[in-house]
């Protein structure tokens, strides 16, 4: 395959993931927003853009910091949905801004541009239903159904991405260009889960259900935590399960074992350096005390989130710039060279 | 319906359908209006979202539209479909035959006297580079899209040849994918002979031309430009029918005189690249320096021959329009045969006495611009304004090499939907061939329309729209054409 089109391919997987992920997390948040002050619920909305790596978000005009707020207490002015307005503003930006990078609308976007010049690979159907959905996205109504009914517009979002997904394990051959899309999608997933955590462990103290709630919903974990951990609400339950769970997609060593499968089925020959260092880092967790780690979580999950990216690097290193040193070699070739 | 002086081709003089659009035409009067508009919007929908588009250039930049097609199809009966297809291998055979004479042969027709020295020279489209690089088969044009006007006598005349990139192949496929979704029970009444195989039979040309000593599996891949192209959508349409990459300049290298692409495992050896590239962009090290878009030391590939590119460098010398002119004699200098579908009658207004007679009846005449295509550049005589025959005359004085004039060809006419009722349009019809080891000509081709009213420029960038072209099976196989 193409160096060009598995960069393309891998890309359009990751991008696929963070829409998918950040309409889940956008929903949870959301949702234990509702019962909450205006303040508790902009501050985790600021969580939120934390975790999504995302600059926090501009005040609207006029509208009052933090920390003014907490003082102050005004009346609370209500969305139509009924949200906090600020609250509902953040929300709105995750989602429907193109001038965030990383908005649900930017990532769309830019997975169907990398679909788009890779029409050749991929299956008819997955462009349409990509397609479809970046045009549902891009409809001059969509901001206006967020600010309306953001629950039900982020549910439809969640289900086109399933539906995507959908399209691609049934329709897709498992050569390359499948495989690179799903490291894509497993190694931002693995990114994703594990910020979540990164942000929400110190949140939770083992006595608040709703946090817990939060935690698990924003990967839609919540009701597999359930029925495996009986509800445990301490946070090193959470974090052990989501971490370290063997049969939860979205647990960082399930998305890392499904990740260097999918290296080491592309690998001709030896181990290269992006399946040594996804072996380490799947090891690293399949072995380790919990225990132990959870004595220092916050030094172990940023060692692990700096590990996840270097070896999405050497993906690229190795799959996608293999053959860079021809460039100039190739340009030495003359005009007219005898035949 | 007809409009006067012109050829309907639906309907005889006595504005009765023809035997073989019988059938479509009771399917069509029987819809409302309603239902018709709600097949249009179906169809666009389904358009849209398969992201069918083409761009336009100029006016709003790099606008994309979805793809115009008119519902009311094309149809070509099995006897005159037999003609057309005899004619096109003929035309095509005889064409491949000049240009491997003149960039790989001894230029009999030049030396014979058939087409003058200077002509061949003079032409934007004629590559020194080019000069002495064979072609296995002597296959340069492996794609040829051939452009058909009928005339109001009836007649089919070729009005010009496209033998470097043409384009439409992809719209071809999909106008019947989407006619036979909208309409099934019209093509269950009828035999519609089948369009679907052309990425194979592309496939089986373009490894027909691979160099001899890459052995028996050689590796295909299509060149574009990249993603901004207003053909994007058909050279991966074409890649995907066909089953192989879709590379641009950037993915490919020249090392030691061998292409090879940069793939997941390292390089891997290309030995056919089907280019819809320009010439003058291919190899920066000969044609354009500052092409981003080629691939340096291509063409010393090339030469060396460890690698095919189709269409072959230089195909432009013969889809020179002043050329043209002189296809029939080509036709008759190298197969002995008289062609079986005739030019539309042509001056070249370099000749001093057919350009003054020509300027003479500069309101009456097409002027057309030698090397363009895309219908950019045409001066239609009748409907020109006094300012543009002005300035079309200045342009042919001052560089006549450049130009041709040809009567104006009366295209002829078929129902097209337009907006609430059927209108008559005007149409022409771009067959392709395929020359690989044997020529095979594509059942029908893109039917264009000119969807304004009275118009006739049919070019999707200039407001032409398109209709699915069928070609009849023949009832009788024992009649039908090997």
């Amino acid at each position: 395959m193409l160096a060009r089109h598995a960069e393309d391919m891998f890309w359009a997987g990751r991008y696929l993931e963070r829409a998918e992920d950040t309409a889940r997390m956008v929903r949870a948040t959301l949702l234990s927003t509702v019962a909450e002050s205006p303040a508790q619920a902009l501050h985790r909305m600021h969580d939120l853009t934390r975790t999504l790596r995302l600059e926090a978000p501009a005040p609207a005009e006029g509208a009052q910091t933090i920390a003014e707020s907490l003082t102050s207490s005004p009346p609370m002015l209500r969305s139509q949905a009924g949200l906090d307005i600020d609250v509902q503003a953040a929300a709105t930006r995750l989602v429907c801004s193109s001038a965030v990078a990383g908005s649900v609308v930017f990532c769309i976007g830019r997975a169907r541009e990398n679909f788009r010049s890779l029409r050749d690979q991929i299956p008819s159907e997955l462009w349409e239903e990509i397609n479809r959905f970046h045009l549902q996205l891009g409809h001059a109504d969509f901001p206006g159904a967020m600010e309306q009914d953001p629950f039900r517009t982020l549910d439809s979002i969640r289900v086109s991405c399933q539906t995507l997904n959908g399209v691609l394990s049934t329709s897709m051959a498992r050569g390359e260009a499948y495989r690179f899309l799903a490291l894509g999608q497993n190694l931002e997933r693995s990114l994703m889960t594990c910020r979540l955590i990164q942000a929400r462990y110190p949140e939770m103290d083992g006595s608040s259900y709703d946090e817990m709630a939060l935690t698990l919903r924003s990967v839609s974990a919540l009701e597999a935590y359930q029925r495996t951990m009986h509800s445990s609400p301490l946070a090193s339950d959470v974090a052990r399960f989501l971490l370290l769970s063997d049969a939860f997609p979205r647990s960082v060593l399930f998305c890392l074992r499904l990740s260097e499968s999918h290296v080491g089925s592309m690998a001709a020959n030896g181990q290269p350096p992006p399946l040594r260092r996804l072996g380490q880092l799947r090891s690293g967790l399949e072995f380790a005390d919990f225990d132990e780690m959870a004595t220092d979580l916050p030094t172990h999950l940023r060692a692990l989130e700096t590990g996840v990216r270097e070896a999405a690097d050497l993906v690229g290193d190795h799959f996608f710039r293999n053959a860079e040193a021809f460039t100039l070699h190739s340009q030495a070739v003359k005009p007219g060279a005898p035949s | 319906m007809s409009v006067p002086g012109f050829f309907d081709e639906a309907a005889d003089s006595s504005g009765r359908a023809r035997e073989h659009y019988r059938t479509v035409q009771e399917w069509f009067d029987r819809l409302t209006p309603a239902q018709v508009s709600g097949l249009e919007e179906q169809r666009n929908e389904s358009f849209r979202r398969q992201g069918i588009t083409f761009t336009v250039y100029g006016g709003e930049e790099g606008t994309e539209r979805t793809w115009p097609m008119d519902l009311f199809p094309r149809i070509i009966d099995a006897s005159e479909w037999a003609v057309l297809e005899r004619g096109l291998t003929q035309r095509i055979t005889a064409l491949n035959r000049f240009l491997d004479d003149i960039y790989a042969g001894e230029q009999a027709a030049v030396h014979e006297g058939i087409v003058p020295r200077r002509l061949i020279t003079s032409s934007s489209g004629f590559e020194r580079e080019a000069m002495n690089v064979s072609v296995p088969l002597g296959a340069r044009c492996l794609v040829a899209g051939i452009d058909l006007v009928r005339g109001a006598d009836g007649v089919y005349r070729v009005l010009e040849d496209n033998l470097r990139n043409p384009s439409g192949i992809s719209y071809v496929i999909e106008n019947r994918a989407a006619m036979t979704k909208l309409l099934p029970a019209v093509f269950s009444d009828m035999a519609v002979r089948s369009v679907d195989h052309y990425g194979r039979s592309l496939l089986r040309a373009l490894r027909s031309v691979a160099p001899p000593a890459c052995g028996d599996d050689p590796t295909v891949a299509v060149l574009t430009p990249g993603i901004f192209n207003s053909a994007y959508f058909e050279h991966a349409f074409l890649a995907r029918s066909m089953g192989v990459e879709l590379v641009e300049g950037r993915d490919l290298v020249v090392d030691d005189h061998v292409v090879a692409m940069r793939t997941t495992q390292g390089l891997e050896r290309v030995d056919v690249i089907y280019r819809r590239i320009d010439d003058h962009f291919l190899d920066p090290v000969v044609f354009n320096p500052h092409s981003t878009l080629g691939v340096p030391g291509l063409m010393a590939a090339t030469r060396a021959g460890t690698v095919t590119i189709a269409n072959s460098v230089g195909n432009g010398v013969g889809d020179d329009k002043a050329v043209y002119a002189y296809v029939p004699e080509l036709i008759r200098f190298y197969l002995g045969e008289e062609p079986i579908i005739p030019n539309a009658d042509t001056y070249l207004l370099w000749e001093p006495d057919q350009r003054a007679e020509v300027l003479e009846r500069l309101d009456e005449l097409v002027v057309k611009p030698v090397a363009e295509s895309g219908g950019y550049g045409i001066v239609i005589g009748p409907t020109a304004t006094d300012a543009e025959l002005a300035e079309a005359r200045e342009k042919i004085v001052a560089d006549p090499r450049n130009w041709i004039a040809q009567e104006v060809v009366g295209l002829s006419t078929l129902p097209a939907w337009a907006g609430d009722h059927f209108a008559s349009r005007h149409i022409d019809l771009r067959p392709f061939v395929l020359c690989g080891e044997q020529a095979e000509v594509i059942p029908g081709g893109l039917t264009r329309v000119a969807l304004r009213e009275g118009s006739l420029i049919v070019n999707s960038s200039q407001g032409g729209g398109s209709k699915d072209t069928w070609v009849l099976g023949n009832p009788d196989p024992a009649a039908a054409p090997s």
